[in-house]
Parts: C-alpha cells; sequence; structure tokens
C-alpha cells in the first residue's frame, strides 16, 4: 500500500561529490582467530560520495564497514574519519551512522522514540528534537506513523524508520549495510531511487556494502570490488564493467565469456593471441604478457557480433550450438576449439535463418576484449 | 474458487478438530489436578468446624474470622512484605549473574547456567538444613568469627529472625529469578546493541534504554515467581524464623494440622490466594510491554 507512494525529490541538484577525503583505510586488516577477513584494504572515500562495497557473501564488506562503524577493531592499520584518526574512538562517538542489514528497529520504542534516541543521546530535549523529528519522517514519507511500534510495520517501512534515525543526527557519513537485501524485487528497485535521491539531496556521503551488482552500478559513484578480504578494484561503475581489473571483478559483473589462449606475437601495443585455431589482436594492458604467455581473454556477450556486417578487428568461425530466448534478447551460443562463446543479440535483430551447427562467423573489436595471465583463472566465478 | 475456497475452510476445521482432541487430555489433566482441589478447597472454606468434626453447613464465619481477628491480616501484611523483600534481593543479585552469564561468557556460559541451577537438583530440605549450618550457634559464621577472635562468645543473631528467613528464601529463589531473566536477556538480539552503540549510546546508556527496557518481561517473571515460592513457604519459617520470622504460611499449615480446623485453613488459604492472584495480574499487565520481540 504505503510502499508505492514514495518519497519524490522535485529539485535534484547535481551530485555533490568533492575532492575531499572523507574517510580513509590505511592498511586496515582484521583477523578473527584464524580466520582472515580483512586483509590489507586501502580506501580513500571522498566527502559527498556514493560509495560501494561490492562482493560475494564472506568478502569482508561488512566487516570492512563495521570497522569504518567502530563496531570492529582493526587488527592492523588506521582508519581516518574527517581527517582525525579515530581507529581507537568507540561507536558512540564516531560521527558515523549505520542502517543495519535487519534495521534493528528498537522493539520498545515506537517509531517516534526510535528517531529520537540517537538525539536523546546528545542530551538534545523532546521538545527541541520535535521539529528535527517531523522532517525525518517527511523525508522517509512516514509521518503517519510516528506512534507505530516495529512490529507493526512492513520491511520496507522499517528499512525507511532505520534510515530516518541514522539520518537525525546529520552524521558525516551513513553507513548501508545490505539495506536492501531483505526487500522483495520491486520494493527494492524502489528504494533505490528513494537512497540515491536522499543522498544527493542531502549531500551526505554514504558507503554502501551489497553483494547485488546491478544495485552498486545503479546507485554508485565509485565502487570497490572486493574478494575474500582484498580490494580487486575501486573504479566508477563503468570501469568496473567496462575496464575490469581481474577475471574475478569480469566474472563478478554481469555476463563475461572467458576463453583460453596463447600470445604468439608481441607488437607496439597489441598482442596476437592464438584462441583455437585462431589468430586475434587484442590490446596490451597493465599486465605484462608476453609471447608465449598463456592467457585469458575476456569479452562481454553483447560485444560479441554474429554474422556481422561490418569489418570487425577480430573474426573467427564457430558452430552455432543453442539460441535461448530472453525476452527483449537472444543469447546465441557457439563453440570454438578452445570454448564456448555466447553473444547476445536484441531479439529484434536477430538473423532467424541461422540453423544449429552451421559454421557462422563471430567477431568482436579490439578494444571490447581485455587479457589476463591465466594464472588468475581460479579467481573466475562460476554461479553454473 | 468456490471449491477450494470450501476445501479450504473444511482443512481448517478438521485442523480445529484435531487441536480440540489432542487438548483433552491437558484439559482433562488440568481439571483434576488444579481445578477440582482448589474447587474443595473453596467449598471447605464455607464449612465449619466443630469440635473434631467438621459439619456439612454454609457459612461465612471463617471469612469473617480473618477480618475479625486482626492477627492475621497483620501476618498477611508481613508476609507480603518479606515476599516483596525477597524478590528484590532475588533480583538485585540474580540480574548481574544472569546478565553476566548470558551477555558476557562465551565459552564457559552453559557450564555457569547448570552451575547457577544445581540447587534446583538439590532437596528443599537439605538447603535449609545447610542454611541453619551455615548461620547456627556452632555455624560457619560464628566459628570463623570465634576463630579470628573478633567475637568471645557466639552469636545468636543470625537464627531464628526475619532476616535469616528473608535470607535463606532469597537462597531458594535466584535460581527461579536466573533462569527467565537470562532467558530474556539472551534473546535480545546483537543487532539492537550494535544499533544503540552506532547511535551514540555509551556501554551505560545501552544497558539503560535498550538491555533493561528488553528484560523486563524476564524480570517481571522472576518476580512473580520468587514472590509466589516466598509468599507461600512456611517450612522455612518454621525452620529458621523463630518466632519473629514466622508467616501467614505457618498459619495456614497450622490449621491443617494441630488445630485441625480445616475450614479456617481453607478460607485462609483462599484469601491468600485471591490476594495473590490480584498482585500477580497487576505484575503481569505492568509488565507486558507491547510491541517486545512480536514477530
Amino acid at each position: 500500500m504505503d510502499e508505492n507512494k514514495l518519497y519524490i525529490n522535485n529539485n535534484i541538484p547535481e551530485a555533490r561529490v568533492t575532492e575531499e577525503t572523507q574517510i580513509k583505510l590505511m592498511a586496515v586488516s582484521k583477523v578473527f582467530q584464524d580466520f582472515i577477513a580483512v586483509d590489507n584494504i586501502n580506501l580513500d572515500i571522498k566527502k559527498g560520495e556514493f560509495f560501494s562495497l561490492l562482493g560475494p557473501s564472506g568478502c569482508g564488506k561488512t566487516t570492512t564497514l563495521r570497522m569504518i562503524a567502530g563496531l570492529e577493531n582493526p587488527s592492523a592499520g588506521r582508519i581516518m574519519l574527517g581527517g582525525k584518526d579515530v581507529t581507537t574512538i568507540p561507536a558512540y562517538r564516531r560521527d558515523v551512522n549505520t542502517v543495519f542489514q535487519d534495521y534493528a528497529i528498537f522493539p520498545h520504542m515506537h517509531v517516534w522514540d526510535n528517531i529520537y534516541f540517537p538525539l536523546k543521546m546528545r542530551k538534545i530535549s523532546r521538545r527541541e528534537a520535535a521539529p528535527r523529528i517531523e522532517r525525518m519522517l517527511k523525508l522517509v514519507n512516514m509521518s503517519d506513523y510516528a506512534k507505530r511500534f516495529s512490529h507493526q510495520l512492513s520491511g520496507g517501512q522499517r528499512q525507511r524508520i532505520a534510515l530516518a534515525r541514522a539520518l537525525v543526527n546529520e552524521p558525516e557519513a551513513l553507513l548501508l549495510d545490505e539495506p536492501l537485501g531483505a526487500l522483495d524485487f520491486k520494493l527494492r528497485i524502489a528504494m533505490q531511487t528513494v537512497l540515491k535521491d536522499i543522498q544527493k539531496d542531502l549531500g551526505i556521503t554514504f558507503i554502501y556494502v551489497t553483494h547485488d551488482q546491478t544495485e552498486a552500478i545503479t546507485m554508485s559513484d565509485r565502487i570497490a570490488v572486493m574478494r575474500q578480504g582484498v580490494v580487486d578494484q575501486i573504479g566508477s561503475p563503468d570501469d568496473i564493467y567496462n575496464k575490469p581489473a581481474t577475471p574475478f571483478v569480469a566474472s563478478f559483473i554481469g555476463e563475461m565469456n572467458f576463453i583460453d589462449g596463447t600470445v604468439i606475437k608481441e607488437l607496439a601495443d597489441e598482442l596476437i593471441v592464438k584462441i583455437g585455431g585462431f589468430e586475434v589482436t587484442c590490446k596490451k594492458n597493465e599486465y605484462n604478457i608476453k609471447t608465449g604467455d598463456d592467457v585469458l581473454l575476456s569479452i562481454r556477450p553483447e560485444k560479441v557480433y554474429v554474422k556481422p556486417s561490418d569489418i570487425l578487428d577480430n573474426e573467427v568461425k564457430a558452430t552455432l550450438s543453442r539460441i535461448v530466448f530472453r525476452g527483449d534478447n537472444y543469447q546465441v551460443t557457439t563453440n570454438i576449439d578452445s570454448g564456448e562463446l555466447t553473444s547476445v543479440i536484441a531479439s529484434k535483430s536477430l538473423d532467424i535463418s541461422l540453423n544449429s551447427n552451421e559454421l557462422i562467423t563471430i567477431g568482436w573489436n579490439v578494444e571490447d576484449a581485455r587479457i589476463f595471465p591465466i594464472e588468475l583463472k581460479k579467481y573466475i566465478i562460476n554461479y553454473k | 474458487m468456490a471449491l477450494t475456497k470450501n476445501l479450504a475452510k473444511q482443512k481448517l476445521k478438521e485442523k480445529k478438530q484435531k487441536s480440540f482432541i489432542a487438548g483433552i487430555p491437558i484439559t482433562v489433566w488440568l481439571f483434576i489436578i488444579v481445578l477440582v482441589p482448589v474447587f474443595l478447597m473453596f467449598v471447605m472454606s464455607f464449612r465449619q468446624k466443630s469440635g473434631y468434626e467438621i459439619l456439612n453447613v454454609f457459612t461465612i464465619s471463617n471469612y469473617l474470622e480473618f477480618f475479625r481477628n486482626d492477627t492475621f491480616w497483620r501476618l498477611l501484611l508481613k508476609s507480603f512484605r518479606m515476599a516483596f523483600m525477597v524478590s528484590i534481593s532475588a533480583i538485585i543479585t540474580g540480574y548481574p549473574l544472569a546478565y553476566f552469564v548470558s551477555r558476557r561468557l562465551r565459552r564457559f556460559r552453559n557450564l555457569f547456567y547448570m552451575l547457577i541451577i544445581t540447587p534446583l537438583w538439590v532437596s528443599y530440605l537439605v538447603r535449609i538444613i545447610a542454611w541453619r549450618t551455615i548461620l547456627g550457634n556452632r555455624g560457619l559464621i560464628n566459628t570463623a568469627l570465634l576463630n579470628l577472635g573478633i567475637i568471645k562468645e557466639p552469636l545468636s543473631i543470625f537464627l531464628y529472625n526475619q532476616a535469616s528467613v528473608v535470607l535463606t528464601l532469597t537462597y531458594i529463589a535466584i535460581p527461579f529469578v536466573f533462569i527467565p531473566l537470562y532467558t530474556a536477556l539472551e534473546k535480545i538480539p546483537n543487532n539492537l546493541i550494535d544499533a544503540a552503540r552506532d547511535l551514540g549510546a555509551s556501554e551505560a546508556r545501552t544497558f539503560i534504554n535498550v538491555i533493561f527496557p528488553l528484560s523486563l518481561p524476564g524480570l517481571v517473571t522472576g518476580f512473580m515467581l520468587s514472590f509466589i515460592i516466598a509468599l507461600g513457604d512456611y517450612i522455612i519459617p518454621a525452620q529458621l524464623g523463630g518466632n519473629a520470622g514466622i508467616m501467614y504460611g505457618n498459619v495456614v499449615w497450622a490449621q491443617f494440622g494441630g488445630a485441625f480446623n480445616w475450614p479456617f485453613g481453607a478460607a485462609l488459604g483462599f484469601i491468600l490466594f485471591f490476594i495473590a492472584a490480584v498482585v500477580l495480574v497487576i505484575a503481569q499487565i505492568f509488565g507486558s510491554k507491547e510491541g517486545i520481540f512480536a514477530e
């Protein structure tokens, strides 16, 4: 019912990302007994930024967030908040607030008292707090629910109360621990917009923990992709998607083809790679790959063209093995000697004359593929 | 559509019938064990003793006697006061214990839990006698004080007074306070504590504003249990109370024993039963705050 009536911001200002560093993690590690949860990570989060920590479960993203909040002490390293070293400052004296995964609404207080709680801790009287609480309730569109208890609210409503409670103190940064994880799909999409609007509106730094790559990509200014306690890549959503730093990042975000190959020739800034019986050209990158090295070639399905009409940089012959209709597109799977390649083709442009086991030409452009050392293949996330 | 609806209705009906049948044994059991004796006692309280006979008459003279003779209601008041003191002291001792074991201990939590409830495995009488040997003239305290040279003669102030009764009843009540408090405290989700700290509450303020209010249902249950135990007890006052420590329970017990006045004993018992029930209902209303862990 009320989920549909969402906060609408008519007057969205430009994002206020600045160059000023708000939160800095320097060589931070966290060890639990014999398990390394976070392994020597460095982060530099800018003021006003929507920064996401993205990774599969158990990658250390929540632990990192809890260390910033002060709920967990780092085993090594330093944490700076607004230029001050807060490594040893307890959570209750840090100027950051958290929206917890299951909201952690106090069950013995109604909504109004829940939002008053952080103000009460700052010895602000109820009367003084009232207008601020009113404003927060309005911000999250929950003004009519001030006297409700947690168990009388839906998941989405609890989520918004948790948000209001964390924001009422106007913290330097808001930490969000998978806040949309427990909501159903449609509500999650709607809440993404709400969160993003509020963040832009208030200009507060958001640090957002999620395992949902779509969520991270659509909402963030920058994303840190984490794997087993380390940060594999920090960059804009565009960088993360189009220039993944590792096969792990490449496989974790979106769909990706991986093909084994061997470098047979080195040119000025290109490499000739042999995949199956074909020779293709690849761009050199930060990995120092030499002639004779085994490599892993990665390319997004939407960048692999089937029966291209234009001349592409790389073209190979492949056997068509499968076409899957997926609504707005078709997924076309083809086989070459050294593996499978899938392509995604918009539904309306699929050439329906394709027959199974037909030998067809597929191709891609040099800048759309990336190569990695073969040793990194083990980090590919395979959900199959 | 209508068919499935009917089917669902029938299923629900069957389910209701099933749960009704399943409920029969417990109802019969409750009826025999609890309701019938209480009812028989209620009937008894309106009869009359004459010599060594209980007459089959209906009279409210037993109840009138309670109000006419101030000994009884004064004793009842005193017993309430003592039971209240027992509950309060059991909570003062039991709360920190329950808090420490449920929220601070990790490895030895179960061991401590077992140790604290171990006294429940020992006979009630044995534990009372144990306190006599601690408090008595040749008891632990006196022997220790004598050996230390603090006193020359054994002190008799430890035994046969109200304090010794309250002390021993408190000891008896601690496990009954500890168990519900432990359960309530252990149930508090850690993320609420994290949220409180995150929102600016120090450890002390987290306790006052979050942990304590959320432990209230356990506190009330513990209070009620220890209150009932203390209010109705007659063995501890008889063993350790002397004249000063006598409680209402002793008088009720005496009516069924030496005085052989069952109707009057039943009336006295029923008065206690009624007042205690009122007190407990009030405590229940006060203690069951809406919203706590309701999912």
